[in-house]
């Protein structure tokens, strides 16, 4: 079956279901269909897609705001804002051409409102609050109802309390297809919403008025590597649609393709605009879509800003690189029991570290992730898109590390075979640590 | 009467006299008897006074590490000042024994010469005893012993306060010990930090300035440890001297023990302080002494004196005239009235500064038990809680410095903290044991209770 084919049976599929009203399933990756025209169903990664209700040919929509639990990563809980019970909220999807209604049940305990970022509609349906609204009150509900005369990769935000609502997690992405179907069909469309959180070491609450210094930069409210890998079948179409909510720009680069950018808020561009890269930077308020032909392999995809693919580190900690601190070192141990130093050599060792010692509550170390060669020192705004040959067609599964073919895995040419462990272990005194407070999950026990 | 009665006669009449005198001699060496009593158990933990000249005693008690109880039964046994104060007794002892001798009659010779052409002279022999003081003997018995009473009240009062003393100077060297432990555990700190930098400084990793921040730092920590060992240095000779051992080292404990129990509230403690303040209770016998002595000007000033005797005269035939003498003073003008009023004004004196020292006394012990109380909730509230606190601001540090999240400056710095909270723990300790040293002086002596089985800081 050609793609165009599959968007045909997907097409009437979604007829079905319209016919039915059937309230489409809020799950990960369903193979949703719906619309007037046939599309590939979009995969928020760790998210969901907004089921609706077909309400006289008005795809009926419901977000709730409200606070509750969001975990960035297993180690790290904190109470964010968002929209049913997530962040990023729910992603609409819908088809270029709907009218579309958009219920918000504000459970906050103040006043929210909803733009719907880059979307064109009537100027009292762009929920600037006080401006093109009144503020939805606590208990309130609100109804935003516009036609969609456009297709491409949005955003919906609160314009209310604007700082304090968005840096607590409230935000989601909206997706418009374009009526017409795709010139060139997409076989797997995910959208990755980037943002940033100033989740203080120790803490459990994102600080709303942190402005630069950030802690954690997620992708779809996630750092690695809790971010779902997004999977694709070698050879198949995948666009990737990237926004930014957070308060930096993110160059996002993919390992092992030349994408082309093909789109944005201002929707899937002209074939002759699309251009060749390996990064492109999202921008603040921004939107970017990028496509690529799956290539097989692991490719690390992240934000090139260094300091967004690891979590919290502290900005005042001094130089260490290079230092001999053997004397302090006996000085300082017989002060503070437990205490080791490091970063003399290079920070690597602290992935390793941070397996043993233990770090603040509810603290995220700033590497984690193992591969199938050892740590990755990663973190944030990092995942790796896995490419293979014998993907199924919608199968959205972890198909594990890629085997590599022989004789293309970069070898050891020289040196010693084994490498000095990075830690050394033997002067770190155990009696101090509390193991009930490590996360053990991310130790490779495979090495001696 | 022939030459040898006559003899006989003068020898018996001198014989008399020296008799009478020899009757009156006292013991030479101090009876610490009425000391002990006097003081009772306001010297806390000392050995009984009875004991107190037994010198051999004192080694034992140097040859381990000193107690507070110690320290105070070191001084007891071996201070010079103490010493002196049982000396005092003696002479107060000597004083009562001379006010309680019989009235001595006066004995008088006298030679005349003559002009007889076989006699040279007149010789004449008179012993005279008054006869109102034999009758006013008893009151003046009372009042001297009141007035020696008065006397053993104000050496045992020198007794606490020479305990109280010893016990300032014991917690004074222990918390001046603790001070600079607290110091050097400080100024470990700041050598680990510069020790840090310096190893960062040769990677060229951290400025010439944030070095030198760290080693001037470092200064400040080594000069208040110096300021502690100054503060420490005359402590030890000074509890030595003392306990009346100058010129030794008596091992004391590093730190001054955390109170164990409730402390007494101030309820009862007035009341109990008046009961048993030596200074009060001897202003009190001061006021019975002076009620006695006006009761005694008061009773006798008015009756002349009257003396009565014998006589021996030698005649100018060699013959003895020996007889009966009466004297009677003349009361030309009241005597006694001056006196009088002099012990009325004494008695109002004393009863004024009874109420003056009572007053005191009660201001002394209020004050003394609020800051027993407050001294109480600061060191329970360090150990309980700040030290706790710091400590576990040392662990949270190391936990981010494990993540990288803060530097081990950083963790120097919260330990550095911690130790100053200790260094605040061991002042606190200072201040509450001479909080208590000064109520248990203000309810007039007392066990403190000091638990020494346990060191606070360590």
């Amino acid at each position: 079956m050609n793609r165009m084919r599959r968007n045909i049976f997907s097409s009437a599929l979604a007829g079905l279901g319209a016919a039915f009203s059937v309230r489409a399933q809020e799950q990960a990756g369903a193979p949703v269909v719906a619309g007037r025209t046939g599309y590939t169903p979009v995969r928020t990664l760790n998210g969901v897609t907004l089921p609706y209700e077909l309400k006289d040919d008005v795809k009926e929509f419901h977000l709730i705001a409200g606070e509750f639990e969001h975990e960035f990563a297993p180690g790290s809980v904190a109470t964010c804002w968002g929209y049913n019970g997530r962040t990023p909220g729910p992603t609409i999807e819908a088809v270029e051409g709907d009218r579309i209604r958009i219920l918000v049940t504000n459970n906050l305990p103040e006043h929210t409102t909803i733009h719907w970022h880059g979307i064109l509609l009537p100027s009292g349906m762009d929920g600037v609050g006080g401006l093109n609204q009144p503020h939805i009150l606590p208990g309130e509900t609100f109804a935003y109802e516009f036609t969609l005369r456009q297709h491409g990769t949005h955003m919906y935000h609160p314009h209310a309390d604007e700082m304090l609502q968005l840096a607590a997690g409230m935000m989601g992405m909206f997706i418009i297809h374009p009526k017409d179907g795709e010139p060139k069909p997409i076989d797997r469309d995910y959208v990755m919403l980037l943002h940033n959180w100033a989740m203080h070491p120790g803490t459990s609450r994102p600080d709303p008025s942190v402005m630069q210094d950030f802690d954690l930069w997620t992708i779809n409210s996630k750092v690695f590597p809790a971010i779902e890998f997004p999977v694709a079948r070698t050879g198949e179409r995948v666009r990737i649609r990237l926004g930014n909510l957070s308060m930096w720009n993110h160059p996002v680069h993919l390992h092992g393709h030349q994408f082309v950018v093909t789109g944005s808020d201002g929707g899937r561009w002209p074939e002759t605009l699309w251009r060749p890269e390996t990064t492109e930077i999202v921008g603040v308020g921004q939107t970017r879509d990028i496509e690529f032909v799956a290539i097989p392999g692991d490719w690390a995809m992240h934000c090139h800003m260094s300091h967004h693919t690891m979590n919290a580190m502290g900005h005042e900690v001094p130089n260490l690189l290079g230092s001999d601190q053997s004397e302090a070192d006996k000085k300082i141990m017989s002060l503070v029991p437990g205490y080791m130093s490091m970063g003399a050599k290079g920070m690597a060792e602290h992935q390793d570290h941070s397996m043993h010692m233990p770090g603040p509550r509810n603290t995220l170390p700033m590497m984690m992730g193992t591969g199938p060669f050892g740590n990755l020192e990663m973190g944030g705004m990092f995942t790796v898109v896995k490419i293979r040959d014998d993907l199924a067609p919608g199968d959205y599964r972890d198909p594990g590390w890629y085997p590599n073919p022989e004789g293309t895995v970069a070898r050891r040419v020289a040196g010693p075979a084994v490498a000095a462990p990075a830690v050394d272990h033997s002067k770190m005194d155990h009696s101090q640590m509390d193991h009930s407070q490590m996360d053990h999950s991310n130790m490779d026990h495979s090495k001696p | 009467m022939g030459r040898g009665s006559r003899f006989k006669f003068i020898l018996t009449f001198v014989g008399i006299g020296f008799g009478l005198t020899g009757c009156m001699s006292a013991d030479i060496r101090p009876d610490l008897t009425p000391l002990a009593a006097a003081v009772g158990d306001r010297a806390g933990g000392a050995p009984p006074l009875q004991e107190a000249l037994d010198l051999a005693l004192v080694e034992p008690l140097l040859a381990k590490p000193l107690s507070m109880d110690d320290a105070v039964s070191v001084a007891v046994l071996a201070s010079s000042d103490l010493r002196a104060t049982y000396a005092e007794l003696g002479i107060a002892q000597a004083e009562l024994a001379d006010a309680l001798r019989l009235p001595v009659p006066t004995v008088e010779a006298v030679l005349r010469p003559t002009t007889h052409p076989t006699q040279f002279a007149n010789l004449e022999f008179n012993i005279v005893q008054s006869i109102v003081d034999i009758f006013r003997r008893s009151d003046r018995r009372a009042a001297a012993e009141k007035t020696f009473e008065a006397e053993t009240l104000r050496l045992a009062a020198e007794v606490v306060d020479s305990v109280t003393d010893v016990r300032r100077a014991y917690v004074e060297a222990v918390a001046t010990g603790a001070m600079i432990d607290a110091r050097r555990e400080q100024a470990a700190a700041t050598d680990a930090a510069v020790s840090f930098a310096e190893s960062l400084h040769k990677a060229g990793n951290i400025s010439d300035l944030e070095l030198s921040v760290r080693r001037a730092d470092h200064q400040d920590s080594l000069n208040a440890v110096a300021f502690a060992e100054l503060a420490d240095a005359d402590t030890g000779p000074a509890l030595a001297q003392i306990m009346g051992v100058a010129g030794r080292v008596p091992e004391i404990p590093r730190w001054l023990p955390h109170p164990n129990g409730a402390d007494p509230g101030i309820e009862g403690l007035e009341a109990a302080a008046l009961e048993r303040r030596l200074d009060v209770v001897s202003h009190r016998q001061a006021v019975a002494s002076a009620r006695a002595h006006l009761k005694e000007v008061a009773d006798w000033g008015r009756w002349p004196e009257i003396h009565a005797g014998a006589s021996a005269e030698l005649e100018g035939e060699g013959e003895w005239a020996v007889g009966p003498t009466v004297g009677l003073e003349f009361p030309i003008a009241d005597q006694s009235r001056p006196a009088v009023a002099r012990a009325v004004a004494e008695l109002t004196k004393a009863d004024h500064e009874l109420k003056s020292a009572e007053g005191a006394v009660r201001a002394e012990v209020r004050t003394a038990a609020t800051k027993v109380a407050i001294a109480r909730r600061l060191v329970d509230r360090l150990r309980d809680v700040a030290i706790p606190l710091k400590r576990d601001i040392v662990g949270l540090t190391q936990g981010e410095y494990n993540f990288m999240l803060v530097g081990a400056f950083e963790l120097l710095d919260a330990k550095r903290e911690e130790s100053e909270a200790v260094a605040e723990y061991a002042e606190a300790l200072h201040e509450y044991w001479m909080a208590r040293i000064e109520l248990a002086h203000a309810i007039g002596g007392a066990d403190l209770g000091m638990p020494m089985d346990e060191e606070a800081g360590s």
